[in-house]
């Protein structure tokens, strides 16, 4: 039994018609206060279902870190449920997660960096003054009790060419693909084409609602491991924050360096406004800029970002590298055993921009990134993910080479090999890229906890059993 | 069986550690991938039939949400699994005796009924006693040993780098060939140690 009016919003359907975005950063001083506050929250309705009456013009959600359960006076009995990597959270797992070197700690951002943040408080506006106005609210109704913790972080769609889009700052077409979850009615109207799980006949079908949501049976028709009290962990969920600044200028100065050498490697010249650069970079990615799927297009893009393809005709990688980024994320069914063995390990994305989009002229060092947000019902799916998929390569014949858009580089800053596989149908030559830099660096985040309402309202009360 | 796969075995075992010791368990296992005490990556490096070894203290079981009820253990547990050359249990005792010992005492040093180094039929005992049979054992390459693997990283690497020139640079196939040629031959003559790649 699915209640949406219970699960806070942007979990099983993202804000997609909510350009802007704020994050505020909370510290608890006063777990009274705290409470009164979440308390008057819920009585304004402030915080956003899953399912609303009407569509407002701003929305406003909730997370808390192990350190935000304890101050809020949740009792040790409940504390020491919580899962390990939630209770050691992001900054001490660093190095299992390859944050190390430029993305270790000692380079990450404010708050990130010398504090530890409480509750996350997330608000997206469909315009910049509907944005402002929800901030504004926030922030009157603070308790001296509850102190923002500086600075907040600002994010939003890019506007390129004066228009808004998904696109991300390497110029990709972002958030095209994510679970199709069971249970979830319809799309939210953008023409989503969500993408479930491998089944027997070479198609996709939907994932069972607890992968991503806690207190209902997942894929193999288990729970996943709940904290208690029960009532605290049903229709909760786990949010991975991670602020990933990206390193724009050095990705295209690398694809201008390999321009020429893998011009070399093609055997028909491009077709019309297709640069060398252009492939290349497909070739890392595994879509073109405009979402257009390698798979499906694997010679020019074509505008449509389309989602319902499958690796199983592109076995060597010839349209689509082994190590290209949405194979590495999601391998769908290029890993066999029909799909068993990255079944468990789908995530809910709702990443969203920050900074200024930087034009193909300009050269200036402004910060910009991407804040990743995934939602899951244990940190094993993020986690594995990260370590074995991003920061490793084994599962797709990679050895150790990284993700060459999002993977951690060891060592020295241009460690990082792509092979580029051939193509016997058009006479394209294998190549390898050499001296990859790490295009994406961690500036910040950690592991929260999203309560349901009724959690929320438990929390609020101060009144804990656990039985 | 389902502990062997061609030339490997697969040992898994559950050690019951001692009362009270399982802090200075876990600490002592987060320092075994210290690159400065182990240059080659770990104590197990240095064991030349090991390919993979894995550990790891279980002091709880997950709680699944009602209406399952909350499950406790008796005691914390070390799970310790190993991919190895070799067919039998014995096999995987006598090379960590010969090579490590020092560290094999220090960890199994915590567990339950531990018999210590001396004799070595004790301990071969006391590890079949410990071990589960698996279900199922996965196995990427099931006829290559330790030194196969190593020497396949090695030619891998050594490719890389002759790629690498060939693109910058395009060659003539004479030269192309003289330079394939050599490259080829300088890797019969290595033999790479666990930790050099």
């Amino acid at each position: 039994m699915l209640d949406l009016s219970n699960i806070q919003g942007n979990i099983l359907r993202g804000y997609a018609s909510f350009p802007e975005a704020h994050f505020h950063f909370l510290d608890i001083q006063s777990a009274g206060e705290a409470r009164a506050f979440i308390q008057r929250l819920l009585n304004d309705d402030a915080v956003t279902r899953a399912q609303w009456p009407r569509k407002p013009d701003a929305t406003l959600n909730v997370a808390l870190s192990f350190e935000g359960l304890r101050a809020l006076g949740l009792p040790e009995e409940s504390l020491a449920t919580f899962p390990a990597e939630f209770q050691e959270g992001m900054r001490r797992r660093a190095k299992a997660l390859g944050d190390v070197d430029g993305s270790s700690p000692d380079y990450w951002d404010d708050p990130w960096k010398t504090g530890r943040v409480h509750m996350l408080v997330m608000i997206y506006g469909r315009t910049r003054l509907a944005l402002e106005e929800q901030c504004q609210r926030l922030r009157a109704m603070l308790p001296a009790g509850v102190r923002e913790l500086g600075p907040s972080q600002p994010a939003g769609l890019l506007t390129i060419d004066n228009k808004l889009t998904r696109k991300e700052h390497f110029g990709f077409l972002d958030g095209i693909s994510n679970p199709d979850v069971r249970g979830v009615p319809g799309d939210d109207g953008n023409g989503r084409q969500d993408i479930g799980n491998p089944d027997a006949k070479g198609g996709f079908r939907k994932i069972p609602i607890g992968e991503f949501i806690l207190g209902h049976p997942g894929e193999g028709g288990e729970l996943a491991p709940m904290p208690l009290p029960h009532l605290l962990a049903q229709d909760g969920t786990y949010l991975v924050f991670r602020k990933l600044e990206q390193k724009v200028l050095r990705f295209r100065r690398y694809l201008d360096d390999q321009a020429e050498a893998f011009g070399r490697t093609l055997r028909a010249s491009l077709p019309g406004d297709v640069k060398p650069q252009d492939l290349l970079g497909a070739k890392m990615m595994g879509r073109w800029h405009d979402g257009s799927s390698l798979i499906e297009n694997p010679n020019q893009p074509n505008c449509d970002a389309d989602n319902s393809f499958a690796y199983a005709d592109d076995p060597a990688g010839a349209r689509c590298p082994l190590g290209a980024h949405i194979r590495r994320a999601n391998p769908r069914d290029s890993l066999g055993f029909g799909g068993k063995t990255m079944s468990r390990h789908r995530l809910i994305r709702r990443g969203i921009a920050y900074g200024n989009y930087l034009p193909p002229e300009e050269q200036n060092e402004d910060r910009r990134g991407i804040i990743f947000i995934a939602f899951n019902s244990g940190f094993d799916q993020f986690e594995f993910v990260q370590q074995n998929w991003i920061n490793f390569g084994d599962d797709f014949e990679q050895g150790n080479d990284t993700d060459p858009i999002a993977g951690n580089r060891a060592g020295s800053r241009e460690s990082g090999r792509m092979t580029i596989p051939g193509d016997e149908a058009t006479g394209r030559r294998p190549f390898v890229c050499f001296g990859v830099p790490r295009f994406v660096e961690t500036r910040g985040g950690d592991y929260f906890f999203v309560p349901s309402l009724t959690a929320l309202q438990l929390l609020a009360s101060g009144r804990f059993e656990v039985t | 069986m389902a502990n062997q796969k061609g030339a490997k075995y697969g040992f898994t075992g559950l050690f019951p550690v001692t009362h009270g010791h399982s802090i200075e368990l876990r600490t002592l296992l987060r320092s075994l991938d210290n690159t400065i005490s182990y240059p080659r990556g770990s104590p197990f490096s240095h064991v030349p039939i090991i390919h993979m070894a894995r550990l790891f203290v279980i002091d709880r079981l997950a709680y699944q949400g009602t209406p399952a009820k909350i499950d406790r253990l008796q005691s914390d547990y070390l799970l310790f699994t190993c991919d190895f050359d070799g067919d039998s249990v014995d096999n995987l005792v006598r090379a960590m005796v010969s090579n490590i010992p020092g560290q094999l005492a220090a960890i199994w040093g915590y567990c339950v009924r531990f018999p210590g180094i001396q004799k070595r039929d004790q301990l071969s005992e006391y590890f079949e006693q410990c071990q589960l049979e698996n279900n199922l054992y996965l196995v990427d390459q099931p006829a290559a040993s330790v030194d196969a693997i190593l020497r396949g990283l090695m030619c891998r690497r050594r490719f890389g780098e002759f790629i690498k020139q060939v693109q910058r640079k395009p060659r003539k196939p004479a030269v192309l060939q003289r330079g394939f040629r050599l490259m080829w031959r300088s890797l019969e003559k290595d033999r790479p140690l666990a930790g050099d790649l």
